[in-house]
């Protein structure tokens, strides 16, 4: 909230420099800490995306969709059909993901936004349930069913073949000639990212961001002066459905691949564990979120036992041995539980999340100078 | 006449088992005002007692086989069996129905541990978190049924006697190939016991007439000198119970996996939704209602009509209901 009110200008000129800089050099310090592969970095900018838009709705509006993940769905199938039938070029996948989500989240949010609170919660993750059982069932020609929506070698490619591109070995996406994987796939999602932080940012400071707030703050007050607060969360709903088919899109971009369980209401709860952890309402605070989730997740789930017994060998072999049956069922497959454990305890201690213990963090060190 | 007979038989047990799982949510609802999305948690650990049952009825060790003389053969006997022989087999065989009495007492434990040890701080906070923290319970309690069970459905057969399927058409004079299985029909008749005896205890009893005056007027009935939130507290676990009951009962029909709570929890919200929030009776119409329309939907003659309708029928009435009719089928305001 209070990001709103200081706002200035150049404040923000500069926290967008300072963003800018920060995703572009991603692969130098994503070294330090370890992360500094593409695809990890792919993930967490396309998460990131997923959990900036998300937070438009609910950090905003306060509206808890949790059906978030068929927006998704659709982003990753829309982009997978125009890799297949178009071109192997990123620029109409992203185009047609982000019309068809915009125009899926139009209708889901125009039926969902008639109520509120609970209802609006089970009404969106009723709709996200929907469209994952029709993916895997009477959808099957669309959507490849079980298998997942491959793009083949032997797909039409209108486009592409209008220009006579060919394509050697598997199809990857490909941006004007740059293949769309590793840094190069990276630096197109990290283009995106910046452009829809942009957005963000901008919907923030507007007037419209204003409403949205006041949605969220007391909807029944801003009713009695005079605005309907209906249009507002329909268009604040599209767009942060927008922004979560481009993340779908993007996934597809750089692993030409869509699957059902995209949809599954898990993605949905992920997403919205992603926005929670990082700090609700604030502009970093869910990319921080989706960044924290998907370095841990990465590191976790690959430790095994051997992993372990190798870490904790310093201890006495009794001792090692209870370590080791101790932490076990928290990494490696069970890395979900390391999830649902600190979504718990974050939502239990500290609901403004990541950013809100930074700002604790601050104003004690301050208090500890004066 | 036959096939719709049969569709609604078939839609019973399934309806029996969301109006279980919903009637819990909505007593929690309506006492507590909690939307409890580690309700469904509580159905599959319901039903993991009586997998837990049947694996220490069948702690077995090696035996040697005296039917094969020609060499020596081991095979895996339970203890039981090594003791009370035919009887200890009998035993293992009604490991499920045994199981509910295991399950009572459990159940009662993990729903107040649950009440006490975290539900009861989110009273006076917002929905969202609310929805978040259980949210966050189910994921943690699923995840650590599945670091101890495995991902594989674990097979709990229905005892010997009833493993057959029942002549129902005989009976009403139908013909002989309208049948329905045992297990179902004792499902069945179990959740409507089991509705019953929850409807009895808040009617009939100055317990349950407190309650339903809380889930009225909370205030009032404090300021009265009634200690509420201990009474709360026990609905919270009596919810537990049932919700568990109806996973226990249930696993012969479906064979329980770590994630079968979050796929029956999705569906009873709509059905409490359905219903209409803190209805009671609407929740278990609804129940048996919807667990109906789905057996209709997926009868072939329907789906060539409407391809992948048995897919959606719950959602779909659950988004028709709450646009035409916000209160559900018997909410009140």
């Amino acid at each position: 909230m209070d990001a709103i009110n200081s706002s200035s200008a150049r404040k923000d000129n500069l926290a967008m420099i300072i963003f800018v800089a920060v995703v572009l050099t991603a692969p130098l310090w994503g070294k330090l800490i370890g992360a500094g592969y593409p695809d990890l970095l792919q993930k967490f900018a396309i998460f990131g995306l997923f959990a900036i838009g998300f937070n438009l709705l609910f950090g905003l509006t306060g509206y808890l969709s949790f059906g978030h993940a068929v927006f998704l769905g659709v982003g990753s199938y829309t982009a997978a059909w125009s890799f297949k039938l178009l071109s192997m070029n990123p620029i109409p996948a992203v185009i047609f993901a982000l019309l068809l989500s915009g125009l899926f989240a139009a209708a889901i949010g125009y039926v969902s936004l008639k109520r509120t609170g609970i209802y609006f919660a089970i009404l969106t993750l009723a709709f996200a349930q929907m469209g994952y059982n029709l993916a895997y069932s009477v959808l099957t020609p669309i959507t490849n069913g079980e298998t997942g929506l491959r793009v083949l070698r032997s797909d039409p490619r209108i486009i592409d073949s209008a220009f006579g591109v060919q394509i050697e070995g598997s199809p990857i996406g490909s941006f004007f000639g740059i293949e769309m994987t590793g840094y190069s796939g990276f630096y197109f999602c990290a283009a995106m990212l910046i452009v829809g932080f942009y957005v963000a940012l901008r919907v923030f400071r507007s007037p419209f961001g204003m409403k949205l707030v006041a949605i969220k703050s007391n909807q029944t007050r801003m009713e009695y002066t005079g605005y309907n607060p209906k249009p507002y969360l329909l268009t604040v709903f599209i767009i942060s459905g927008m922004y979560a088919g481009l993340a779908g899109a993007l996934m597809v971009i750089v692993d030409p691949l869509a699957g059902a369980e995209r949809m599954q209401w898990t993605a949905s709860g992920e997403v919205v564990l992603m926005t929670i952890l990082g700090g609700v309402g604030t502009l970093v605070g869910p990319l921080l979120g989706a960044a924290v989730i998907k370095y841990f997740e990465n590191i976790f789930s690959a430790i095994n036992e051997t992993v372990l017994q190798a870490t904790f060998d310093f201890l006495p072999a009794g001792l090692q041995n209870f370590m080791v049956a101790v932490v076990h069922p928290f990494v490696g497959e069970g890395w979900h539980l390391t999830l649902g454990v600190l979504f718990m305890i974050v939502i239990i201690f500290m609901p403004g999340g990541i950013m809100e213990g930074i700002r604790r963090l601050t104003n004690w060190v301050r208090r500890r100078k004066e | 006449m036959d096939a719709i007979l049969i569709q609604i038989l078939n839609g019973l047990d399934k309806g029996g088992a969301y109006a279980l799982i919903a009637l819990g949510l909505t007593l929690v609802f309506g006492t507590l005002g909690v939307v409890n999305f580690a309700h469904g948690a509580l159905f599959m650990l319901g039903a993991f007692v009586s997998v837990t049952v049947q694996n220490i009825l069948t702690i077995s060790r090696k035996v040697k086989d005296e039917s094969i003389t020609f060499f020596d053969a081991y095979k895996e006997t339970p203890y039981l069996e090594i003791w009370w022989g035919d009887t200890g087999a009998m035993i293992i065989d009604y490991a499920v129905p045994i199981s509910i009495f295991v399950a009572i007492p459990v159940m009662l434990l993990i729903g107040l541990a649950m009440e006490r040890g975290l539900i009861r701080f989110f009273y006076k906070r917002e929905d969202a978190d609310q929805i978040l923290v259980t949210f966050g319970l189910a994921i943690v309690i699923q995840e650590i049924v599945k670091a101890n069970y495995g991902a594989n459905p674990i097979p709990t057969p229905a005892p010997e006697v009833v493993a057959g399927s029942a002549p129902v058409g005989s009976w009403v004079g139908l013909g002989a190939d309208l049948v329905y299985p045992w297990w179902r029909m004792i499902y069945l008749s179990f959740a409507l016991t089991v509705i019953g005896a929850v409807f009895a205890f808040l009617h009939y009893t100055t317990f349950g007439m407190v309650v339903r005056a809380g889930m009225h007027d909370r205030e009032t009935v404090g300021l009265l000198g009634i200690n509420i939130e201990r009474r709360f507290t026990i609905v919270f676990g009596l919810a537990a119970v049932v919700a568990g009951l109806a996973g226990t009962m249930y696993t012969p029909i479906l064979p329980p996996d770590y994630h079968m709570g979050m796929d029956f929890l999705v569906l009873s919200f709509v059905v409490v939704v359905v219903g209409g929030m803190g209805s009671l009776a609407g929740a278990v119409a609804a129940g048996f209602l919807l667990g109906i329309l789905q057996s209709f939907a997926s009868m072939n003659e329907v789906k060539s009509i409407f391809p992948g309708i048995d897919q959606i029928i719950i959602y779909l009435v659950a988004v028709v209901v709450l646009l035409v009719r916000p209160r559900g089928l018997m909410g009140k305001d």
